[in-house]
């Protein structure tokens, strides 16, 4: 019964469209909406598929993407290393010898002396001088 | 000839999922396409939204937990679809090219008759005069002969709302064939 009913409703309220539209106007406006291009429906399902497919690719920026980041990643790193030796460098002041005070460079020679004596010892050790003093050689005055 | 759930399943298994997404395509790209070429009119549009409805379908089957027939959830992802389509294209305030047929229509000679030209364009013209969830719906109840309580599945509302839709569409069909 509620079948026959559902039937007899569908019925009932198309007969209200029928009743302000002709069905030869109804049937026009089908034949509008059914008209498509020649073998439309055998081609959309492969186009759809196509499509899916190109979105399973990375694009060509996705794919270089990770590439340039990890190019910009290692520019960045070198780039600083530069950039920091650059500044250390440029922070060492240099300065001319006739610019030092005086005493200044007199306190440094007496301060480091020794580095003076031992620079002397290789220079004689090179040339192959021995100073050392043999008392036996001396003359003796008894 | 397996059934949407048996394909489906295979879908959500993982193998092939290209063939099994083809097939259900295939079963159902007829129907979808009519229903939103009924709201549009024009077949670049009716292929544009179709093609944006099997892409979310692809995106999302895979969680497609089958409580509702496949072809209801399909003509819901449809629906919401070409109401974007349709509302975007309002705030563009692109001029729908039957509006400016109309003129062109009536000065036509047709050899049966003026009456049955006039009427042609007045079910065209009253059919998109129609809000778009009324016009929806019209369409599913008349030309696809669905039940209410499906119409209200796609539509996202209750079989009474779903009711009261056809009915006020029919309604503001009337209105506007008698003032003129």
């Amino acid at each position: 019964m509620s079948e026959q009913h559902k039937i007899s409703t569908i019925d009932e309220e198309k007969n209200k469209v029928h009743a302000l539209f002709h069905q030869q106007s109804i049937a026009e406006f089908e034949k509008q909406v059914n008209t498509v291009p020649a073998n439309y429906f055998d081609q959309f399902s492969e186009n759809i598929v196509i499509t899916i497919q190109e979105q399973k690719k990375p694009s060509l920026l996705i794919r270089f993407g990770k590439l340039s980041v990890a190019a910009a990643i290692l520019f960045l790193v070198i780039g600083s290393y530069f950039v920091v030796s650059q500044y250390n460098m440029n922070d060492v002041t240099t300065i001319a010898i006739h610019e030092i005070p005086t005493a200044e460079i007199d306190l440094y020679v007496s301060n480091n002396e020794w580095m003076n004596e031992a620079d002397m010892e290789m220079e004689i050790n090179n040339i192959g001088l021995n100073l050392d003093i043999d008392n036996s050689s001396k003359d003796s005055i008894h | 000839m397996q059934s949407d759930q048996i394909i489906i399943k295979a879908f959500q298994a993982g193998a092939e999922k290209e063939q099994h997404f083809t097939e259900l395509v295939k079963r159902h790209q007829q129907k979808l396409y009519y229903q939103i070429k009924r709201m549009v009119m024009e077949h670049a549009d009716a292929d544009d939204i179709a093609q944006i409805v099997w892409m979310r379908v692809w995106e999302k089957l895979e969680g497609f937990k089958m409580e509702s027939e496949f072809s209801t959830w399909l003509f819901r992802i449809g629906y919401n679809e070409t109401i974007n389509f349709i509302q975007k294209r309002k705030k563009l305030a692109i001029v729908h090219p039957l509006e400016s047929s109309d003129t062109s229509h009536q000065e036509a000679s047709n050899s049966n008759g003026p009456k049955s030209s006039q009427i042609q364009i007045k079910l065209d013209q009253v059919i998109m005069q129609l809000p778009e969830k009324q016009r929806f719906v019209f369409m599913l109840r008349y030309f696809e002969e669905l039940p209410y309580e499906k119409i209200a599945q796609i539509t996202e509302t209750s079989v009474g709302g779903a009711k009261a839709n056809f009915h006020q569409a029919l309604k503001k069909m009337q209105e506007m064939i008698q003032s003129d």
